[in-house]
This record gives C-alpha cells, sequence and structure tokens, in this order.
C-alpha cells in the first residue's frame, strides 16, 4: 500500500480537511444553542416545590443546568434571535430523576418590546419527549 | 420563524424532578418544510 508522503501532497490533503470543516461548520450557522441557566433576566412561573434555580451539573454544558421545574405548569424564559426566515426544529438537553418521566413543551412567544408580550401567529409547540 | 427576537418559554407538562441544560434550534429546509412554510405564511400574512 503506498501513502501520501510528498509535501505538496500532504499540503493538498490539509486544505482539503480544511475546506471541509469549514463547510461543515457555514452549514451549522444557524443552529442557535440557548442555555436554560439564561432564564433569570427574563422570569419563572415557580409553582411551589423546589424552587426553580441555576445549579451545578457535572453532566450539563458548561456545567450548569436549571433544577426546579417540578411542577406541571412551572415554566422558564428564554431568548432567542433567529436570523434567517424559515423552519427550525428545536431540541432539548434534560434529564430526570432515575425512574421518572417527564414530558415538557417548547413554547414561542412573540415578544418585540418588554411588557409588551404578544402571541405569535407562528406559534408551535414542540419538544415532547421523555427522559 | 420571521427574522427577529422571540421569547419562549420551557413548561413542565407533567413529570417531576428534572433538570433542563439547553434548548437547541436547527434550521432546517426540507422541501417539505418550505412548504409547510409557506403555507403559514399564506395563511397568516398581513392584511
Amino acid at each position: 500500500m503506498r501513502s501520501i508522503t510528498s509535501p505538496a501532497a500532504r499540503s493538498l490533503g490539509l486544505l482539503v480537511a480544511l475546506l471541509g470543516l469549514w463547510v461543515a461548520s457555514a452549514a451549522g450557522a444557524d443552529d442557535l444553542l440557548v442555555e436554560c441557566e439564561e432564564f433569570e433576566p427574563y422570569g419563572a412561573n415557580d409553582l411551589g416545590g423546589y424552587e426553580i434555580a441555576t445549579e451545578y451539573c457535572s453532566g450539563a454544558s458548561q456545567f450548569q443546568a436549571v433544577f426546579g421545574l417540578d411542577l406541571p405548569g412551572e415554566w422558564i424564559k428564554l431568548k432567542v434571535t433567529f436570523t434567517q426566515e424559515g423552519c427550525y426544529r428545536s431540541s432539548m438537553g434534560y434529564q430526570s430523576a432515575y425512574g421518572e418521566t417527564v414530558d415538557f413543551r417548547v413554547r414561542m412567544i412573540d415578544a418585540p418590546t418588554p411588557g409588551q408580550e404578544i402571541d405569535s401567529p407562528f406559534v408551535f409547540d414542540d419538544g415532547y419527549g421523555f427522559g | 420563524m420571521n427574522p427577529g427576537t422571540y421569547l419562549f418559554i420551557v413548561e413542565n407538562v407533567s413529570g417531576g424532578l428534572n433538570k433542563v441544560d439547553y434548548v437547541e434550534f436547527f434550521y432546517t429546509d426540507s422541501p417539505v418544510e418550505q412548504r409547510s412554510w409557506g403555507g403559514i405564511k399564506a395563511l397568516f400574512r398581513d392584511p
């Protein structure tokens, strides 16, 4: 089996690999990730039980997650900015206690300015899942 | 979605203890979704 050993061939291979990485990153430019621990400026609906708060979580991104959404109807509010018109698919990262089933929903609300929250005609419900 | 800044909520529908970490939105442009988006825009277009 022959291997590519010439410097020019190796440089070309590296260039192709870098181009591939650039294309992959460009394709993901419209993917938006919102950390749940960013909810505090926007509010939460705490109906009781455990207090809704950010806490350390070794398995979470940035080692932080939101604890306390333990009762149905409780929610946290977050912000996202879309730069491109079109359809988006949502996905959530969360965990439940062992053996427990939790059902979540992500609901978009249109809020052009604080204090003027208006249900958007483009509302969608998504994100049902079990953990 | 139209371009812009939106607030959204992550809501517990049923169940108990949990930790929520992140929400991610993926742009999708398959023909089916493009048609769906066209239909939504036509349905809710400004008068």
